[in-house]
């Protein structure tokens, strides 16, 4: 009788499950459709919708995905990395399940998969499908206990958004003890020229591949003195750098209690940088090396690439490094970060900024280039950018060659003052527009040929729909 | 004129743009002839006959304001409080405003020393508990402070100080009694970054027009040119619901 029970009750439970599938990806599926005839795309909504009505829906989806799931996190590179993976795997004859417009906290990961659903809202892909996906650093906590991914791909720390993240130590703390937690089947694939990370992988028992860059000819000797992560991780005493590549990212030692960089087993050797247009760097796997042109601006692009090509050939999926080559050289720039726009016979490149270390990095490549720069800033503070404004007093803008500067977005009046204490010796300064549309005529009205938009994430987002309204870029969709 | 100005451990005490008050420091004296030379100061600096008119101390997180804290037991804290027994005029912010009061109390219940300059304590009631994070207005004898404040601990005054203001919008010392910062002559501290001076450009001068009336007792700054500085901080009122 209890058997007939158990059977009936587990029939009963079976079916109330599958039910709840069916209505949230129906639900969510009617959200898209409804977004669409309104001319909007939902990145996040429809996945909020699904996740409201049943919580498990994700990790359901995600546990199905054949060859598993690839994350990727960290402060900066997310969206770039990700992108990269994504297309050196997809390029190779595997399909891919993404999130590629960027919106990374659980919701955003659930919309990118609805697609893929049936009207039962099963997964429907080939046998052979992987998953890609970025995850925002507070939000890998709702992922890593309830599942064990294929690879995770941690780009770096940097101080970003402390309202919302709080300290940089307790996002380290956050990974190291869900690290600690993870079944070892997962692949650990980090940036070893970050201390914090180092440190978070020291917690993880399974399989680590460390990679990292070094750039012997363009580097400082050492961080400078507001980089984040001057103390050891370990014991606190301050850390000794041979050479640093940018902020804290670099070969560190501790006076203290001797930790230090680990041995990388995956080193991209930069060769040139080219500007804001792209690098050149070269790449061992084994027995054979590579030489990569990555069409991507700065630095920290190539840390990107590294990261996406060691994870790409270490993921066991059978992916030659001349693959990972053509794929890399042949690449553009994904939305809104280094993208490029024509109008009125210029160009126009559009860079996200979003805290002090990717802004400066940014800023560095712009004072590299030879003559004086055309620029626009959009500081906004969203809660999506930082309600928080004090960071863009950590960024240098005092190193800009400027011949205009603009200024617009909901802090404007902030950015202003910013560029008037780093006393930009701009010609012709005219700042504040409040008005997006305003400021970017004004702006392209005084370019000599090339506008740079430097715009912090909401402030991008709303810039690139100005963009779409007047029929110079066209919409996100991927 | 030339102003001496020590920022005490700006390699550990920097989270979120305290060098921002250091720049609006330089560059309001500068624009108006005054020279001003910065001097760090940690464990590292020589403070063998540095003479300071200003000190400043900006924020850091747990583990830096650690080391910070064991520094001041020693030389670096006979310096600091033997320059405010000399009437040396003192800004600190968030992390170093509480290093400043009798003790802190972390996240994890470490009991760390303060130096004592005010008569405060700070507790911080754990990593589970609620954060003042938000835009911040105070109200001051004159005028008003516009910033953003971001910290666990909850500060509470004691008798012998007074706050810098009173809150209007936000959470400043604690949750409990409207109070934000602390004042004692011209020792001052508070929780407001933003960076507090460029928007607060009253506030700025007048701690720059107090370390200069050491030279020169009944000092005057001259008028600058704050537009912008004003237009920022009246968007900041605007954002918090506040008119002037």
């Amino acid at each position: 009788m209890s058997q007939v029970n158990v059977i009936i009750f587990d029939f009963w439970g079976r079916g109330i499950e599958k039910m709840r599938e069916f209505v949230a990806c129906l639900i969510a599926r009617l959200a898209v459709w409804v977004l669409h005839l309104c001319g909007r795309r939902g990145t996040a909504f429809p996945g909020r919708i699904a996740e409201m009505l049943h919580s498990n829906y994700l990790i359901d989806l995600l546990n199905q995905i054949p060859l598993g799931v690839l994350l990727v996190s960290g402060t900066n590179g997310k969206t770039t990395t990700s992108h990269l993976l994504a297309e050196i795997i997809g390029r190779s004859g595997i399909e891919v399940i993404h999130n590629a417009s960027g919106s990374n906290l659980t919701r955003g990961i659930l919309s990118s998969v609805l697609p893929h659903c049936d009207w039962r809202g099963k997964l429907v892909v080939d046998s052979g499908a992987i998953g890609v996906f970025e995850i925002d650093e507070a939000a890998l906590g709702q992922l890593l206990p309830a599942m064990t991914p294929r690879a995770l791909i941690l780009t770096n720390l940097f101080r970003d958004q402390l309202d919302r993240y709080g300290e940089l130590d307790s996002i380290a703390r956050l990974w190291r003890s869900l690290l600690m937690q993870t079944e070892g089947a997962t692949r650990l694939i980090f940036n070893a020229d970050d201390p914090s990370l180092a440190f978070v992988a020291t917690g993880y028992s399974g399989e680590k591949i460390p990679f990292g860059v070094t750039s012997h000819n363009l580097n400082a000797a050492e961080p400078d003195q507001w980089s984040d992560s001057s103390l050891c991780p370990r014991c606190s005493n301050p850390l000794q750098y041979s050479y640093c590549s940018y902020s804290h990212l670099g070969d560190f030692v501790c006076r203290g209690c001797g930790f230090a960089h680990p041995e990388s087993s995956c080193i991209g050797a930069v060769k040139e940088i080219q500007g804001l247009t792209s690098s050149r760097f070269s790449m061992t796997f084994g027995p054979e090396s590579i030489e990569v042109n990555l069409p991507l601006p700065g630095l920290f692009n190539i840390y990107n690439g590294v990261a996406a090509s060691c994870a790409a050939y270490v993921s066991g999926l059978g992916i030659q490094p001349q693959r990972i080559m053509d794929v890399l050289s042949k690449t553009s720039s994904v939305f809104g970060r280094g993208e490029a726009f024509h109008i009125d016979g210029k160009v126009m490149t559009l860079l996200l900024i979003k805290n002090p270390t990717g802004a400066n990095e940014v800023i560095r490549g712009l004072a590299g280039l030879e003559t004086p720069t055309d620029v626009m800033v959009l500081l906004n503070d969203g809660v999506a950018d930082g309600q928080d404004v004090s960071w863009v007093w950590d960024v240098e803008f005092s190193m800009l060659n400027l011949r205009s500067i603009t200024v617009s977005g909901s802090r404007c009046a902030d950015m202003a003052l910013r560029l008037k204490y780093a006393e930009c010796n701009a010609d012709d300064l005219s700042y504040v527009h409040k008005d997006v549309r305003n400021a970017l005529e004004n702006a392209l009205c005084r370019a000599r040929e090339h506008l740079y938009v430097l715009a912090t994430y909401t402030a991008m987002l709303e810039f690139r729909q100005e963009l779409v309204s007047m029929g110079i870029a066209r919409e996100y969709r991927k | 004129m030339q102003l001496s100005v020590g920022h005490l451990f700006p390699d550990l005490m920097n989270i979120y743009a305290d060098r921002g008050n250091v720049e609006c420091l330089i560059r309001r004296s500068e624009w108006r002839g005054i020279q001003v030379a910065i001097h760090q100061i940690n464990n590292e600096a020589d403070l063998d006959g540095l003479h300071v008119d200003l000190l400043i101390v900006g924020g850091g997180q747990d583990r830096q304001q650690l080391e910070a804290s064991n520094a001041l037991q020693g030389a670096v804290g006979n310096f600091v409080r033997h320059a405010c027994e000399n009437g040396v005029v003192m800004l600190a912010v968030c992390g170093g405003f509480q290093l400043m009061g009798m003790r802190y109390v972390d996240a994890d219940g470490l009991e760390i020393s303060g130096l004592g300059i005010f008569d405060m304590e700070t507790i911080h009631p754990g990593r589970q508990s609620r954060r003042a994070v938000g835009n911040i207005v105070v109200e001051l004898e004159k005028g008003k402070l516009v910033g953003y404040e971001n910290h666990g601990g909850q500060t509470y005054l004691g008798a012998s100080v007074d706050p810098l203001g009173k809150v209007l919008v936000g959470s400043g010392n604690n949750f409990v009694d409207n109070t934000e910062g602390a004042k004692l002559e011209v020792a001052y501290g508070t929780y407001l970054h933003g960076s507090l001076l460029p928007k607060n450009p009253h506030f700025a001068d007048h701690l720059i027009n107090l370390a200069c009336q050491r030279y020169e007792p009944g000092f005057e700054l001259s008028e600058l040119d704050d537009e912008l500085e004003w237009c920022a901080h009246h968007e900041a009122l605007k954002i918090s619901g506040c008119t002037d």
